[in-house]
Formats: C-alpha cells, sequence, structure tokens
C-alpha cells in the first residue's frame, strides 16, 4: 500500500496500522463530501462560467466543455491530494504531440480522475454505455463529444473521430475495455490502433500503476496510496502500413506497455 | 575492463540488466517480494508434509502459495514439474519487464542459463515409488524423464520461449542462481549472446529438508514458532529453513540494450566462483575470502566502493560465522550487511537470483534491508555493521554473496545507477 | 493439408493475432460472448484467415452465419475445399 506501509521507518508496527486506518476513514469520509459539493457547485455555475468563456476565448462549445471537466478533474487531484501521492512522468508539454491517440490501461473507476493531471485539456475520451448513464456527467460527457464506444458502430466512429482530429483535438482510449481485476494487461482491442493507422495519427501510450489500490474493482472503500501515471514516447506509424499494421502496432505498444507497468511496479 | 590471459587481451562488453521476475514464497512477481520484504514479513510456516516424515526434526519451511500456471501452454506444461512453472513465470514477468518481442527472443543470440540443485524431487520420488513398487517401467509416463533431468529447468524454458541460442544448465547447489546469473554474464561479455536469461530454480521437497536435517544444519528449535526462524546472524540461531521459489534476470550486453532503447535497470560488474576443498560440507573463510576480492578485481572496484553487501548467511551456526570473519577480513567492520534468508528462508537455487533482484531494488530505492529475527548477533558475527533496521542510503555498487553446500562459493557485483558512460 | 490441420493453423494464427487464451479454442466457443470478438476483430479475422489461407471471406456471404469456433472452421475448410477443387478442374 505505497506510502504508508514498511518505508516509514522507526515507527512501532501497531501505531502504524491504527495511523493507517485512521486515514482510511478519514479519506472515506473527506473525499466523498468535497466531490460532492465539487460537482453541485460545478454544475451550478457552469453556465455562467460557460457564458463567460464563450465571450473571452471564443472556442467552440465542446472545447469549452472539455477545459471544463478538466479543470474539475483539477479540484479532484487537490481534494484527494493528502491521500495520494502523485507522480506524472513524461507529460512534458513538448512531447505530448497534437493530435494524438492517448492508450492507457484501466485499473480503476477513478483512472480519468488521475488523467486530467496531463497538461493538455483538449481530449476527447471513448468510453463505454454505463458512464454516459450517470445522469450528472452525462450532459457534459455529449457536450464534450465523448463517444460510447460500446453503442456506435465502428463506421460512425470513425467518422466522429475524423471531424476531433480535424478540430486538432486528442483521443484517449482504453484498449483493455475494462478495468482489470489482477493487474495484468490481458487482451488488448484493435480499435484505438485502427484508428491511428486510419489517421495517421500518434500513439501515446500512458502507463498508469496504483489506482488499484486506491479503488479496486469490486471494494467500494478507497484507500490511500501512489499512483504513477507515465507518458511513454509518441509511437509513429512507420512500419505499421501493411493491412494488419495496427495489429502490429498494438502488440507493440502493448509490449512498451507491458515493460514499464512492470519496472513502475517494482 | 580487459582480462589478460597469456599476454593476449580480449575485450569484454559490458552486461547490463533489463528485466526482472520472481516467484517466491510471498507469491509471484518481483512486487509482491519486495513489498513483502520492505514491510520485513516472514513467509516461514508449519509444513504438515514435514510433520509427517519419520526422524525429520524440523517442521518448518518457506513454500510457494498455489500458482496460476494458465500462462503456460498446456502441451509444454506438461514437462513442467513446480520449479520448472516457477521459472518460466518468473521468466514470463522478466522478459516482459525488458520489453523483448518475439523476434529478439528467438533468435541465436538469445539464450538461457538457468540452474537448479537437483532436477525434480517430487517427480524422482514418485518414479521411484512406482518403479520400486513394480519392479517395472510400465507407469513411466514420457514425460517423467524430462523433469527429472536437471537440466529440466533450463529445457523448459527454452522449449516454452523458443529459445535458440545457448542453453546453460548449471548446477552448484546453493550458489547455483548467483553462478547463472554470473556464467550467462559472461557469455554477453565475451560477445558469445547478446541476450540471456538466467537465474534458478527449485521446489521444496522433503528430500532436500532431509539432507539438510541429517547434516544437523535445520532449524528445529522453533516448529511452534515459524516466523521467529531463520536467525541470520542471531546468538539464538539454529539452522536453516527451506524454502522454494525461482528468480530470473534478464541480462543483455550494453550496446544491444541501447540500440532497442531498453530501461537499463543496472549493471553487473564482476563475478567470480570458486572451490574450498577443505571441506565438503561447509567452506572455510580463507576461500570465501579469495572468492569476494576476485569479485571485487573483476568488476574493477575497490573494496571501499561496495555500499552495501548481502551475505548468503543462512542462519547455520558455522556458515554465519565464517562469512562474517571472511567479510571483516575483506570488507572491514563499516560495510552495511544483511541477510534475507530471515524473510524467505533458503530457496536453494533461487537465492542466488532472487537476492540479486532484491539487492538490485535497494540501489535503486536507496533503501537497504535489514536481517529479520536478528534481535542480538553473536559475538563474531556482532562485529560487522549487520543491519537491524530500514536504513535510507543511496548505494552505488553492492555484492551479493553465496556459500554453498559441496564447497562451492560465489561472489557478484552489480551496480544499480546508470552513471557511466 | 488435412482438416485437423486447417483447424490447429487456425487457432493458432487467432491465438497470436488477438491475444487469445489457447485453452478457450473450443468449436463450441461462441465468438462474440465466449472468445470476446468485436465487429472490428471480425474485419481482421478475414484478412488474418486470408493471409494464412489464401481464401477469400471478404464477400462472403456465409461469413455473417458464422458464430461458433466450430463454424469458422468449417467454413474456411469449405472454402479451401472449393478452392482446390476448381484448381485442379
Amino acid at each position: 500500500m505505497g506510502t504508508y506501509t514498511g518505508e516509514a521507518i522507526g515507527v512501532q508496527k501497531r501505531s502504524r496500522k491504527v495511523a493507517l486506518w485512521m486515514t482510511i476513514v478519514l479519506m472515506n469520509v473527506w473525499v466523498p463530501i468535497l466531490m460532492l459539493l465539487e460537482t453541485v457547485v460545478g454544475i451550478a455555475i457552469s453556465p455562467v462560467l460557460l457564458v463567460v468563456w464563450l465571450l473571452v476565448t471564443r472556442w467552440p462549445l465542446a472545447r469549452i466543455v472539455r477545459h471544463f471537466i478538466w479543470m474539475y478533474g483539477r479540484v479532484w487531484l487537490w481534494i484527494v491530494s493528502p491521500f495520494v501521492r502523485l507522480r506524472l512522468t513524461g507529460a512534458e508539454p513538448g512531447r505530448l504531440v497534437q493530435p494524438s491517440i492517448y492508450v492507457a490501461n484501466h485499473l480503476s473507476f477513478f483512472d480519468i480522475f488521475f488523467l486530467s493531471a496531463m497538461p493538455v485539456f483538449d481530449v476527447v475520451i471513448c468510453l463505454r454505455s454505463w458512464p454516459f448513464k450517470l445522469a450528472w456527467y452525462a450532459p457534459f460527457m455529449r457536450f464534450a463529444q465523448y463517444v460510447d464506444v460500446e453503442r456506435l458502430p465502428w463506421e460512425q466512429i470513425v467518422q466522429k473521430m475524423g471531424q476531433i482530429f480535424d478540430d486538432g483535438c486528442s483521443v484517449l482510449l482504453f484498449p483493455q475495455g475494462h478495468r482489470s481485476r489482477d493487474g495484468r494487461l490481458g487482451r488488448f482491442y484493435s480499435g484505438a490502433f485502427k484508428l491511428a493507422v486510419q489517421f495517421q495519427v500518434p500513439i501515446i501510450p500512458v502507463c498508469i500503476s496504483g489506482t488499484n489500490r486506491m479503488l479496486p474493482p469490486g471494494r467500494r472503500w478507497m484507500a490511500p496510496t501512489d499512483v504513477q501515471l507515465e507518458y511513454l514516447e509518441p509511437v509513429g506509424l512507420t512500419g505499421f502500413q501493411t493491412a494488419l499494421g495496427h495489429i502490429e502496432l498494438r502488440k507493440h505498444v502493448k509490449r512498451l506497455m507491458g515493460a514499464c507497468l512492470a519496472k513502475n511496479r517494482c | 575492463m580487459d582480462f589478460n590471459r597469456n599476454e593476449i587481451s580480449v575485450p569484454l562488453r559490458r552486461v547490463v540488466i533489463t528485466g526482472l521476475g520472481a516467484v517466491t514464497p510471498f507469491g509471484c512477481g518481483v512486487p509482491a517480494m519486495w513489498q513483502a520484504l520492505v514491510d520485513g514479513r516472514s513467509a516461514v510456516r508449519h509444513c504438515p508434509t514435514l510433520a509427517g516424515v519419520k526422524g525429520l526434526r524440523t517442521t518448518v519451511a518457506a513454500g510457494v502459495p498455489e500458482v496460476d500456471a494458465q500462462s503456460i501452454d498446456r502441451k509444454k506444461r506438461r514437462y513442467m514439474s513446480k520449479m520448472s512453472i516457477y521459472a518460466m513465470i518468473a521468466a514470463q514477468e522478466a522478459v516482459q519487464m525488458a520489453g523483448l518481442t518475439p523476434e529478439q527472443l528467438q533468435n541465436d543470440r538469445t539464450g538461457v542459463c538457468v540452474g537448479s540443485t537437483t532436477g525434480s524431487t517430487v517427480e524422482t520420488e514418485s518414479l521411484f515409488l512406482q518403479v520400486l513398487k513394480e519392479r517395472s517401467i510400465e507407469g513411466m509416463k514420457s514425460t517423467h524423464f524430462f523433469k527429472i533431468m536437471s537440466s529440466s529447468c533450463a529445457a523448459n524454458l527454452a522449449q516454452a520461449l523458443g529459445i535458440r541460442g545457448r542453453l546453460l544448465a548449471p548446477s552448484a547447489a546453493c550458489a547455483t542462481g548467483t553462478i547463472a546469473v554470473g556464467l550467462a554474464a559472461e557469455s554477453i561479455a565475451l560477445g558469445k549472446q547478446d541476450v540471456m536469461i538466467c537465474g534458478g530454480a527449485d521446489e521444496l521437497h522433503v528430500l532436500t529438508v532431509g539432507v539438510f536435517d541429517t547434516l544437523e544444519a535445520s532449524s528445529r528449535a522453533y516448529n511452534d514458532r515459524p516466523e521467529m526462524t531463520p536467525r541470520p546472524f542471531d546468538r539464538q540461531r539454529d539452522g536453516i529453513v527451506c524454502g522454494e521459489g525461482a528468480g530470473l534476470v534478464i541480462l543483455e550486453s550494453l550496446e544491444h540494450a541501447r540500440a532497442r532503447k531498453a530501461d537499463i535497470l543496472g549493471e553487473v560488474c564482476g563475478f567470480a566462483v570458486n572451490s574450498a576443498p577443505e571441506d565438503i560440507a561447509n567452506p572455510g573463510p580463507d576461500s570465501m575470502i579469495r572468492c569476494m576480492i576476485q569479485a571485487l578485481a573483476e568488476a574493477g572496484v575497490g573494496k571501499e566502493q561496495i555500499g552495501y553487501l548481502n551475505a548468503h548467511a543462512t542462519g547455520t551456526i558455522q556458515g554465519d560465522m565464517t562469512e562474517c570473519q571472511a567479510i571483516e577480513s575483506v570488507f572491514g567492520r563499516d560495510v552495511p550487511v544483511s541477510s534475507l534468508k530471515g524473510h524467505m528462508g533458503h530457496t536453494m537455487a533461487a537465492c542466488g537470483a532472487l537476492e540479486l533482484i532484491a539487492t538490485l531494488l535497494m540501489l535503486h530505492r536507496g533503501l537497504l534491508l535489514p536481517t529479520r529475527n536478528l534481535e542480538e548477533p553473536d559475538d563474531i558475527c556482532g562485529r560487522l555493521n549487520l543491519l537491524t533496521e530500514l536504513a535510507r542510503r543511496q548505494v552505488d555498487t553492492a555484492m551479493s554473496n553465496n556459500f554453498a553446500l559441496g564447497g562451492v562459493n560465489s561472489a557478484i557485483v552489480i551496480s544499480g545507477r546508470w552513471i557511466r558512460d | 493439408m488435412t482438416d485437423s490441420e486447417i483447424v490447429e493453423l487456425i487457432n493458432r494464427s487467432l491465438v497470436n493475432e488477438f491475444e487469445l487464451d489457447p485453452g478457450a479454442m473450443k468449436p463450441e466457443a461462441h465468438l462474440v460472448e465466449g472468445l470476446g470478438f468485436d465487429s472490428l476483430d471480425f474485419v481482421d479475422i478475414v484478412v488474418v484467415l486470408q493471409q494464412a489461407f489464401g481464401v477469400t471471406l471478404r464477400e462472403e456471404p456465409r461469413v455473417r452465419e458464422v458464430r461458433t469456433l466450430g463454424d469458422l472452421h468449417r467454413l474456411v475448410i469449405d472454402k479451401k475445399r472449393e478452392l482446390e477443387g476448381s484448381r485442379g478442374a
């Protein structure tokens, strides 16, 4: 469990356990309450902010809403910061070319929140259908043009993507399709990689570690932990132009991510 | 680093570490082992199988919990006894960490050097029970031999991973793991191979425990308090606790790692192995001293550059003391020393590689692990700087020793900081 | 190639390209529900099998009726036999 075990030198074992449980209780009170507060306030002031943003920035609506979502994520990071030590590597703005396809492994419900730690906000996230059913988030997701990959047929997805890339916007996908229950990578679906080859957009692999310790699939309470987000070098598309090039690209990216995650876990 | 032999200089290549894999009594994976070591946990338990054996005085052991072997193709798995399965799972982790492609694995320049102290004892027992009972070999399955032969681990890994390069299967009792890594490093240094998957694996069996028990070397005073043994260096130590597992490491030439842009985790700087002819069961300090000095010479480092020493120290009264005498003679009393046997027991052929992995992580994390169950060292051992608590210290270069039954000594020097160029 | 060799090669190709569990490759395994193929994978399956066997499945109406792995085996075997038949003639 990262920071709070083992590496605290010179602390008696018993009081360390007590301290840990107190922190867990505190976290499960502090975080949900503040998240609720943030969400309610955020929804309430968003129309006003929207008008302000429109006037000042003159951005298209979708971009503004993506900015709001990113700011919401940033505030959330602040809310969990007493309990989560976040390490971000490889996310220097110069490295994160636009547009690109971010490909991340999926361990926890909170992965998307952590991803707002990166300096780029103009990203369309592709998700399965269930998050779109969360009534308080759904309108924002739709205005931000998030894509429901479970419901939409491939041709429509491709059409939307074309539009998104033309707008200079990036895309984020989880090629595992669902949260990993054993922490392993398992099978990668080919969609993200097919898009990369089709639109000649580079892949930026994102390796997420530790979020599963915070809230693993199946558990209902959060625990304090270290989280690491490592952004690997953008993967270019040379050498992946054959008929099954996207499969080779998928395997290549999976290998890079597997190696990175294995090292970060140690 | 030049090796002068009859006036001819052979330039040796530098050998780096790019992948780690482990199956230990703490479970599968290097993270599980590291976290358990940092938490200071013990994997030693009461072992009912041992308790049921007549004449066996120890009933504690450190066994690997049930592993999921589904990731290994059934057709390959049928030739594998437990030790090979452990080795394979560890190898898969190491290969994944190194990010090696199938092409990089399956060419003539990638080899395997993995050993175990003996072929599968479990299978040997079952075969002989069969043969002796029936006085016939009709019950012998085709898969039996491949599990019993002493190269079983190496052969199975090569088959399952599609290895085409060198297949080496050294066997040198408890020093097997370190020797396998050392020999693999030399294959690469000499330019014979570019990538080597190396390490050691062993499975727990009554026979192995029985050997130590017969030699009066197994721990018997703590059968009711398993986690308090073994007790390396401790005044109250009383012997070895047998364990099992696998430790695998991917070694590569520096050029090969750079060319494929691999993350480099450390470097194998030097390695030495020698024989101790004075006593087959217990090496004396002189041969240990010679071994450590030679390892330093091979590595081209002075003794003052070793910031941490991982001792073999299994918890035997004689062995720990002799090792401490040897360490003091070479390094003096300042170098921090600890043994990891107190946490995991003696994992036999795996221990050399597992201790190397743990030492490497200590270098990376700037955190030195203490010896578990060390409450009060005896007078001779106590002269050294034996760690009893986690110590935050940034160390660049470390040495790991293994001194084995059969009069074999081995020492390896590694560096964890990629600074030289 | 014998029928069982064809089945073996199909399974091996699918396991490699789609990173499936070899233990799950049973003839009764449902492609979508059991093996987890999505619509994009079906497009790739056609290409993979084309490269492995030289059979064109792209315009083949019977592809739409394939539900299980066994169905896929039979389809490829039939197409291969047709191909050999037409060459022989």
